[in-house]
């Protein structure tokens, strides 16, 4: 599991391959290379990255400023400019688009690694802010039992937001609560829908991580057996 | 597969990918999850909320009707 995702924009291509293999060295997933803007926004589109590492000067069209612009509101992808130039009104241009740092050339290779560990770490927790906040409204706002719908179809779109590369997701309500016999399953889509059935009786590994209250993380699904129960609890039990 | 417990029961995620979920991952779950334990608090508080409102909403009904019998039996004794 990479640090983190990153695109380079970047019109000299000798640039943007040494960029990569020191961002992939720190442990950095380079999802593509972009000489232009409009390939930017192609290539972050369909990658969907935590950041871009974007050159103000690129070939035809746009500027990397303009394109980082379009990309920010567009996709909410924060940048981090490689630029020499430092006059006040592309610093300006800078500070108007989705932007926390600009590491100005020649730069040496930590102050890059500090601006981009610093634009990951402030995006993901602003990112991590506003999703939790959507979702608290959506809980301040519930009338009506019937309003749990609107919470179940939040749920997965707000893990799709904060990144998480889940492939299935479930919500598993125990009742009656505190002493549980039976489950019911509400299965999360990535595109806010759901769907809910009645599990079979509860399960001795289900309650068991409800009771202790720990978070359980099977690591490797191949590797375990996630149907042999004894093997789930402690000793003893 | 990661399961995070919370107050009426766990949020679980699936990936086919082994060690897919990181430390931020979890940290993240674990704050939705006590999101979900503050609605489903809310849920059963507005549950109790609704049925003392169906039975209070039945209790009028019966002295209502109680009202109209009374007010029957008086007219017919008044005549």
């Amino acid at each position: 599991m990479s640090l983190a995702s990153i695109a380079i924009v970047e019109d000299q291509a000798l640039v943007a391959e040494a960029l990569k293999i020191t961002l992939e060295h720190w442990g950095y997933e380079v999802v593509g290379i972009a000489l232009s803007g409009t390939e930017a926004i192609g290539i972050i589109e369909n990658n969907r990255p935590d950041l871009m590492l974007m050159d103000i000067m690129l070939q035809e069209g746009m500027d990397g400023i303009e394109a980082a612009s379009i990309i920010g509101e567009r996709l909410g992808v924060p940048a981090v400019y490689l630029t020499a130039n430092s006059a006040p009104s592309t610093v300006e241009r800078i500070r108007s688009t989705n932007s926390y740092d600009y590491p100005l050339k020649p730069y040496k290779d930590r102050e890059l690694q500090v601006a981009v560990e610093t634009t990951v770490y402030r995006h993901r927790n602003e990112v991590r802010r506003r999703v939790l906040y959507k979702l608290r409204d959506i809980v301040w706002q519930m009338q009506a039992a019937e309003d749990v719908e609107k919470l179940l179809r939040a749920l997965g779109q707000s893990m799709v937001e904060l990144n998480i590369p889940f492939q299935a997701s479930s919500l598993n309500l125990l009742s009656p609560i505190p002493n549980p016999t039976r489950i019911h399953f509400y299965h999360i889509h990535r595109d806010n829908q759901y769907e809910d059935h009645d599990g079979r009786d509860l399960s001795h590994v289900m309650k068991h991580i409800w009771s202790t209250g720990e978070i359980a993380y099977h690591r490797d699904l191949e590797a375990e057996d996630l149907y042999d129960e004894r093997a789930q609890l402690p000793r003893g039990n | 597969m990661l399961d995070v417990p919370f107050s009426h029961g766990t949020l679980a995620v699936n990936s086919s990918e082994p060690n897919a979920f990181i430390d931020d991952h979890i940290e993240v779950l674990s704050e939705m999850t006590s999101v979900l334990s503050e609605a489903f608090a809310r849920l059963d508080y507005i549950r109790i909320l609704e049925e003392r409102t169906r039975a209070l909403e039945r209790e009028h009904r019966e002295a209502e009707s109680a009202v109209r019998v009374n007010l029957g039996v008086q007219r017919v004794r008044n005549n």
